[in-house]
């Protein structure tokens, strides 16, 4: 046995960086016995007393940091004493040394050269400066940072149009590439459905979908929410269309978006009449009636979006495919009546992670319900005067930036959710608390170990509280979907296969009880 | 307690912010440590769970933190942001406890730790002070280090305070090693029993932070807060929980979130004082 030691004076570290060596030292191979702590004297007597002491601590003080490891030889010891100074450097640990960091964008190019796709995250004043950097180098850009002003996106995409490159974003939070999943995106089979989607969470809603129904997505190109609106033009979904259009792996294109402004949707109708594949598309709040005009077939709703690209997949009869989704509507209007009688209360509370889960939600609370209020409303009058507070009828989005300034979002962070369900549930007048759970990868990886504490104390609470919920994702994302409904069905939560299943039972079970209270 | 789980989105600043001229000390993912020629302690952090009397909140998580802070008596310079005191949320430290719910308050504390085991870290001094045989010991250190946390805690149930301090003091790993977030918590709980008990406890308190403070600035600010009762925003966010039975599990994740164990390890030494009324 070896004892050997690394001293860093004057280095504060955190517990967590300092838990970390210590987990990866005792991991290392040889290693016996380590102790990595700062040189109190006390700690120091607790290393001599472990047989972890050297003389070389002697005159250290408690602001200075010792690293010491027992090990079966020299070289052992040596490498556990390496691997601890590489983690208090900050380069990477064992598990993710494959993942070579680098320090600029034209570093990271020279080191790969057949990269064709930068994915930029960094603070929003800077974000413009590097996106042009990575399409001067020739690479299509994903844009996930935002704050990126609307001047520079329009100059970053113009330019990207001139090199024949896409620039995804600002603000462009998901996407799926040539199969890989890029930012917050779901782990999908690959198949011929392309999708163009400014909307971060339809994009995954429809894609999850089409894949846990037995399709696949070739490409999923998103394109920031601001593409769409008139002053960018929509010059990128008008291009991501093009590039589906000429991608001989696409079959169907799927288009997913809010209401573009009425020249871009006119823009859209023109190519949409152009292209020779056939195309479905969501205009989630928009009016239909140009788009089914161009050839696309129009859908209502982000599921049945999904719905209809894998009926042209399969060659399936379309009107035969809805008809199954009404069908399964009707049992659920059934169910919804079962659910009204064990509950009290009349007012929903929705509480979304996903910006257009809630939009969409509320687009279906308006034909049950009618308008509903939200921080995020249909409808402008129902702005909710305070975004905390939720007022009758509520479905608020906890990842717009009012609640995620300087913060994690909600698929990161379930704080904020969290407080928000045990003040709803606090309250007894309501009846329902909707709400989404999204996986993929950027998600949290265990968003039930997160919600629990929360549904567990709203049930205690309130005990005749229904929850009803979907869970965007896959089997294949790092959560596991299949574990994930497991989980929240153990907990009383009722769980439907999407967003829109789940809010036409919520809503239904509403509408029984207004009935019911003759309200 | 007036009021339930402060929320906090906007600047804020502590309310008890040395003044001068600040250096960077040492810099960790959300929050950075400043020091004047005083050897003061001032930090600015990200996270509002870390917000304390000697803190600076800043709401940005793409905020670089400076390589120094400068604290006037109108306003507070942190890198290129210019805060005025005067247009600053405060964030007060201060909790006032009811002498007539303390009783109840202390039977909530004491039934919470029973009921939720498994959410406390396993290597913290939750497990090796009051659940010593399901604490990890894998090697000769950590056995070691469980005799002495033993070893202290019995000379504080027998009322040697400072020698059980002094043993614990420094002792474990973090820039605020495990013994210190201890003996903090312990402090924590003194000033809590003079609050509503009426005990004398300042003299035992002084003594208590005068044995524990050492070389170690982070540790000293730490200890000076919590022998003044000053909480820091998470804490007393969970305590306040326990006063009003409410929002519970999700302010102790917030305390939980600490460091490894740090905010786990404050909540032990609470509990010990509370716990052991003897001296």
């Amino acid at each position: 046995m070896i004892v050997k030691g690394f001293v860093k004076k004057g280095a504060y570290h955190d517990s967590v960086t300092l838990m970390l060596v210590t987990k990866e030292v005792n991991q290392s191979s040889g290693v016996e016995n380590s102790g990595v702590v700062m040189a109190s004297e006390n700690n120091k007597e607790l290393l001599r007393d472990a047989g972890l002491f050297l003389k070389e601590f002697e005159s250290l003080t408690e602001t200075d940091l010792i690293v010491s490891v027992c090990a079966k030889d020299e070289d052992d010891a040596t490498k556990a004493i390496q691997l601890a100074e590489a983690i208090l450097k900050g380069v990477k640990s064992s598990a993710l040394r494959e993942n070579v960091g680098f320090k600029s964008l034209s570093q990271a190019v020279s080191a790969l050269p057949g990269a064709n796709l930068a994915v930029i995250s960094v603070a929003g004043r800077y974000a413009a400066f590097e996106a042009f950097k990575a399409l001067e180098n020739n690479l299509h850009v994903m844009l996930f940072s935002d704050n990126v002003s609307v001047e520079d996106e329009i100059r970053l995409k113009t330019m990207a149009l001139e090199k024949g490159l896409l620039v995804m974003g600002p603000d462009c939070g998901t996407a799926i590439i040539n199969g890989i999943p890029l930012a917050f995106a779901n782990v999908v089979q690959r198949g011929s459905i392309g999708i163009v989607a400014a909307s971060g969470t339809g994009l995954q809603e429809v894609s999850s979908i089409i894949s846990n129904l037995g399709g696949g997505i070739s490409q999923a190109i998103g394109t920031g929410g601001r593409d769409i609106k008139k002053e960018v033009g929509g010059l990128m979904f008008l291009e991501a269309i093009q590039a589906l259009e000429q991608d001989p792996d696409t079959s169907i294109i799927v288009l997913i978006s809010k209401p573009p402004s009425s020249d871009i949707l006119e823009k859209i109708a023109h190519t949409v009449q152009n292209s020779t594949k056939p195309i479905v598309a969501i205009l989630i709040g928009g009016k239909p009636q140009v788009i089914e005009d161009s050839g696309a077939y129009a859908a209502t709703n982000l599921e049945e979006a999904a719905h209809i690209a894998l009926a042209l997949h399969s060659g399936e009869n379309v009107a035969q495919r809805l008809s199954k989704l009404q069908e399964r509507n009707l049992a659920l209007i059934e169910k919804a009546k079962e659910l009204a009688l064990g509950a009290k209360g009349w007012y929903i509370r929705g509480l979304y992670s996903g910006g257009t889960l809630c939009d969409e939600a509320q687009l279906i609370a308006k034909d049950l319900l009618g308008s509903v209020y939200s921080n995020t409303p249909l409808n402008p009058k129902f702005l909710l005067k305070n975004a905390n507070q939720s007022f009758e009828h509520t479905i608020v989005d906890l990842g717009d930036d009012e609640f995620t300034k300087g913060k994690p979002h909600p698929m990161i962070d379930f704080s904020l959710r969290n407080q928000r369900i045990l003040s709803e549930a606090s309250d007894k007048e309501v009846a329902v608390l909707l709400f989404d759970v999204v996986l993929g990868y950027g998600s949290h990886p265990d968003p039930i170990g997160q919600l629990q504490p929360a549904i567990t104390e709203a049930r205690k609470q309130n005990p005749h509280l229904l929850m009803i919920c979907s869970v965007c994702g896959t089997n294949g994302d790092p959560q596991n979907k299949q574990e994930v409904v497991r989980r929240l069905t153990e907990l009383g939560v009722e769980v439907q296969p999407s967003n829109a299943a789940a809010s036409f039972l919520a809503f239904h079970v509403v509408l029984n009880l207004n009935s019911t209270l003759n309200r | 307690m007036e009021s339930i789980s402060r929320k906090i989105s906007e600047v804020c600043i502590g309310d008890f912010l040395s003044s001068g001229t600040f250096s960077l000390l040492s810099r960790h993912t959300s929050v950075a440590n400043y020091t004047n020629s005083n050897s003061q302690l001032v930090f600015v952090t990200k996270d509002p769970n870390f917000i304390a009397p000697n803190s600076i909140f800043i709401p940005y998580s793409d905020f670089e933190f400076p390589q120094s802070v400068t604290i006037c008596a109108d306003r507070i310079i942190v890198g290129m942001i210019n805060i005025l005191r005067s247009s600053a949320q405060i964030f007060h430290s201060h909790c006032a406890f009811a002498a007539a719910s303390a009783k109840m308050f202390e039977k909530r504390l004491f039934r919470f730790v029973e009921s939720n085991w498994d959410a406390f870290p396993q290597n913290s001094l939750m497990y090796s002070v009051f659940l010593p045989n399901a604490a990890i010991i894998n090697n000769s250190f950590q056995s070691v280090w469980m005799e002495k946390v033993q070893s202290a805690t019995q000379l504080l149930k027998q009322g040697k305070v400072l020698d059980g301090v002094k043993l614990l003091k420094g002792m474990g790993v973090g820039s605020t090693p495990s013994g210190d977030d201890f003996i903090a918590g312990f402090l924590y709980g003194l000033h809590f029993r003079q609050q509503v008990y009426d005990e004398a406890n300042t003299l035992l308190m002084e003594q208590v932070l005068a044995e524990a403070t050492g070389s170690n600035l982070i540790s000293n600010a730490m200890l000076l807060n919590a022998c003044n009762g000053r909480y820091f925003l998470s804490l007393m966010n969970f305590l306040e929980a326990l006063y009003h039975d409410t929002n519970l599990q999700v302010s102790f994740q917030a305390l939980l979130a600490h460091g490894a164990t740090s905010g786990v390890d404050i909540l032990s030494g609470f509990l010990f004082a509370i716990k052991h009324r003897t001296h």
